[in-house]
């Protein structure tokens, strides 16, 4: 991920949330539009954590709210801007709030603001709803224009919100809240914008086995990928994330399976219940699972004795294709004990010649020696 | 020694060189027998016409499933579509969140992505465009990785050749096929024609259909050697931005920021037909002067003139040329209704995608949760015995099968009619009397995916 050219710095430490313009106390009458959380909690809100970032390119700060027990749970940053409508203008207080994941959260206002259209009419609840639905869906294609390509007739090249009449585009009317497109520009590019970039190197450097598994928890699919993509080799596998990589694995969900699979790392695949865990899934797994899996098992710095003699013992059951996968890793792991070889020498006499030829090929390279074993690749030859 | 004596030894010294190495040389020349046309006859459990994207892996599952298979495709590699034409996106394999179409065909493809070291789509995520769920391939990569397949599957490939003449006789299919120096006969008891052009179905007298006016081809390109956004394009006419713009590597990143680009861009060919070799060349000719035209045309642009192809691709893309009339012929509503039939073997999960004379694209999206299925009646052409088709030529309405005519779609047709013609063979009869359970079964222990089954 590429770092916005910001440079920020920690200002201020421990402030209570409660002392802030921005309210979560219960009894403020804001208006408040969220997503599901990354990370559930149910901690009391006066006694969160608060960090403040500034963010030195735009002036603003960027809040961390963390648990007592310093669980980060999501960012926010407070801003005001100028709404203007033909020359009338008034100041708007919001608050944007990402997951630590950098995925959008929901936005705020405080007590008696309110988000207008055109002629400062005060959104309805609905629009309230949509713009909390647009806003969250990082495919729009808003950061690919600028604001006065939204318009069919622009007219004035000013810059505060909702302060540009025209219409918009027919395309784009569908990816605004109409009457509204400013503000809903102006919104998804903030979100999708630098500080998100920075909410996310933010959690990077706090990124903890404990905290990755909290991730991995997440209701949403955006976030589980989020953390697999960043589960290095210098990760621990704990008991725990292991435990969450296992079940997303064998979960139904491909896309996830496949970076659950992806995120482990070789060093990782010294852990012999990790190496257990996937022969176990690789029995239940769809087509292409089993494959990932196998190619997984070959990056092992060497295959546990158990896993191997477990793998013996469906070796018979597999499909062609599986087996041809099983038996390279097989050879990727010199894989040659007697009772392997002996399994292997069985299938020979399988009808299907694209599973037998798999078996020959693999006791030919094996160059092996038994007796019986020479007799059946004899046999097999001469029967071709 | 003086000069013109130096020269002359010089000269002596080369004759003499040539004098001692030109008897070798003409000693390895001898006459060589004329070129004469080799006959051949062989027989085979299932034959696979045609080598594109529904015939690579219908021939790899029949191999795979036991069987004595031969591949013959009229051109030099496999893949069609996907490596000749240069379509090299296939999809779609997942839909609302869930894989749709798994086997050998998504094998294929994450084999290309495993070993070209890219990354897959976010499938879990739905798309703003369907076409972010396609997945990028590295096409070269993909006909090499086909071949290998087929080949250790046991398939018998036979390029450069194409059948001529076609007889059911005494429970078999008699094709023959000629190639380069080559007539062959071969007998099959199973004939899978995946030519896309239902080519085998009309030469053994089954009935096809055409539409009127069919789909334009394409022909595939790549272009080079200028940069996008320096371009005054209010000093371009703006039915070239496109063009233009689409080449742009970097206007093809996926907004995902989990997947490579698709870098191509196209011309179309109005009525474009691969059925002949005269019908093809002709749609090739079209699609290479359209585009040199093009090419010539772009050049005289302000920021255009050093503008150059980077990548043509060998030849014109066929979308649409014949279907048969088969057993069932699906319909638009049974597409997007996605109803699923007693002998639903595979999904379909592409928009209805009809370009239309070049001009427009007609789209109608599937609604939620709705995936479409492919039965295998539309598989097989009425009143015929041991034959099956697979891919674009399956028995549909012409807006059912802009959509049915996708790769991933043509890769579950393949490996269904496969699975058929298979247990058709082991059990001595024809497709439409092997039990459907049983094909079902077999599709599954290869790890495709059938419809409705838990």
């Amino acid at each position: 991920m590429k770092l916005p050219s910001t440079n920020y710095a920690i200002v201020a430490a421990s402030l209570l949330l409660s002392c802030t313009l921005f309210s979560f106390l219960p009894d403020a009458q804001e208006l408040k539009y969220t997503q599901a959380p990354t990370i559930a909690s149910d901690h009391d809100p006066e006694q969160s954590i608060v960090l403040a970032f500034r963010d030195t390119l735009s002036e603003d700060s960027l809040f961390l709210v963390k648990t007592q027990d310093h669980i980060p749970l999501h960012y926010f940053k407070p801003i005001t801007t100028e709404v203007c409508f033909d020359q009338e203008c008034r100041l708007l207080s919001i608050i944007v709030f990402w997951n630590i994941t950098g995925r959008y959260l929901g936005f705020e206002l405080p007590a008696g603001e309110f988000l207008s259209k055109r002629d400062h009419e005060p959104f309805f609840n609905d629009e309230y709803e949509r713009l909390n639905d647009l806003l969250a869906d990082p495919t729009l294609p808003l950061g690919e224009v600028s604001f006065h390509n939204l318009l069919e007739r622009p007219n004035t090249p000013a810059d505060s919100i909702d302060g540009v009449t025209g219409a918009t585009t027919p395309a784009l009317s569908q990816v605004v809240v109409q009457g509204a497109a400013y503000t809903t520009y102006t919104l998804w590019n903030i979100i999708y914008g630098p500080t998100q970039d920075l909410v996310m190197h933010l959690t990077e450097k706090q990124l903890s086995p404990a905290l990755m598994t909290l991730i991995l928890q997440s209701p949403d699919l955006s976030d589980k990928a989020w953390a697999l993509n960043r589960l290095s080799k210098k990760t621990t596998l704990s008991p725990q994330l292991s435990t969450a990589l296992v079940g997303i694995i064998s979960g139904e969900d491909f896309f996830l399976s496949y970076a659950a699979i992806n995120a482990i790392k070789p060093v990782h695949l010294s852990i012999d219940t990790l190496q257990f865990a996937l022969f176990s899934i690789y029995q239940e797994a769809s087509h292409s699972i089993k494959s990932l899996l196998i190619e997984k098992l070959m990056e092992a710095p060497a295959l546990h004795a158990e896993v191997t003699a477990s793998f013996r013992k469906v070796l018979r059951q597999l499909n062609g294709k599986q087996l041809g996968d099983v038996l390279k890793l097989y050879t990727k792991h010199a894989i040659n004990d007697l009772d392997t070889l002996k399994t292997v020498a069985e299938i020979l006499k399988n009808k299907n010649n694209y599973i037998s030829g798999q078996a020959y090929r693999f006791l030919q390279k094996a160059k092996v020696s038994d007796p019986g074993i020479v007799e059946l690749l004899h046999q097999y030859a001469q029967n071709r | 020694m003086g000069k013109i004596e130096r020269r002359t030894a010089i000269k002596s010294l080369g004759a003499l060189s040539l004098a001692v190495a030109t008897p070798a040389i003409s000693k390895a020349e001898k006459l060589v027998a004329s070129y004469t046309i080799k006959q051949q006859s062989i027989s085979t459990d299932i034959l696979v016409v045609g080598g594109g994207t529904a015939g690579t892996i219908a021939a790899i599952q029949a191999g795979r499933a036991g069987a004595k298979t031969v591949l013959v495709e009229s051109g030099s590699q496999l893949g069609g579509t996907t490596t000749t034409g240069g379509v090299a996106f296939p999809g779609i394999f997942h839909a609302w969140g869930k894989q749709i179409i798994d086997g050998i065909g998504w094998e294929l493809v994450m084999d290309c992505v495993q070993l070209n070291g890219d990354k897959v789509p976010n499938f879990s995520l739905l798309p703003d465009r369907h076409w972010k769920h396609q997945v990028t391939v590295n096409a070269p990569l993909y006909t090499l990785l086909a071949e290998e397949k087929c080949l250790e599957a046991g398939v018998n490939i036979r390029y450069y050749e194409t059948p001529t003449q076609i007889e059911f006789k005494n429970g078999k299919w008699e094709v023959e096929t000629v190639g380069k120096g080559s007539r062959t006969q071969i007998t099959c008891d199973q004939l899978i024609d995946c030519t896309g052009n239902a080519l085998i179905a009309s030469m053994a007298g089954f009935d096809v259909l055409r539409e009127a006016d069919t789909q334009p081809g394409s022909l595939v390109f790549r272009i080079g050697g200028y940069d996008y956004e320096a371009l005054d394009l209010t000093k371009i006419p703006k039915q070239y931005h496109r063009v233009l713009r689409q080449n742009m590597l970097e206007r093809q990143t996926r907004t995902n920021r989990e997947h490579t680009f698709v870098p191509y861009g196209y011309v179309y060919v109005p009525g474009a037909d691969s059925t002949t070799s005269e019908s093809h060349t002709k749609a090739n000719h079209e699609g290479r002067a359209t585009l040199l035209e093009l090419v010539r045309t772009l050049r005289s642009f302000p920021g255009c003139e050093q503008l150059k192809i980077l990548d043509l691709k060998t030849e014109t893309a066929v979308r649409e040329t014949y279907r048969i009339d088969g057993l069932y012929q699906m319909t638009h509503q049974d597409y997007v209704q996605g109803r699923v039939f007693e002998d639903s073997l595979s999904h379909s999960f592409y928009p209805i995608d009809l370009h239309r004379e070049g001009k427009s694209i007609y789209q109608e999206f599937l609604k939620p949760d709705i995936v479409a299925s492919i039965p295998l009646r539309a598989l097989i052409p009425k009143r015929s015995k041991n034959f099956l088709v697979a891919g674009r030529c399956v028995s549909s309405d012409r807006l059912a099968n802009s959509a049915l005519r996708v790769q991933a779609s043509c890769m579950g047709m393949g490996q269904a009619a496969a699975a058929a013609a298979v247990l058709a063979n082991q059990q001595g009869t024809t497709p439409t009397e092997v039990p459907i359970n049983d094909i079902k079964q077999l599709l599954e222990e290869h790890g495709a995916i059938v419809p409705n089954r838990a």
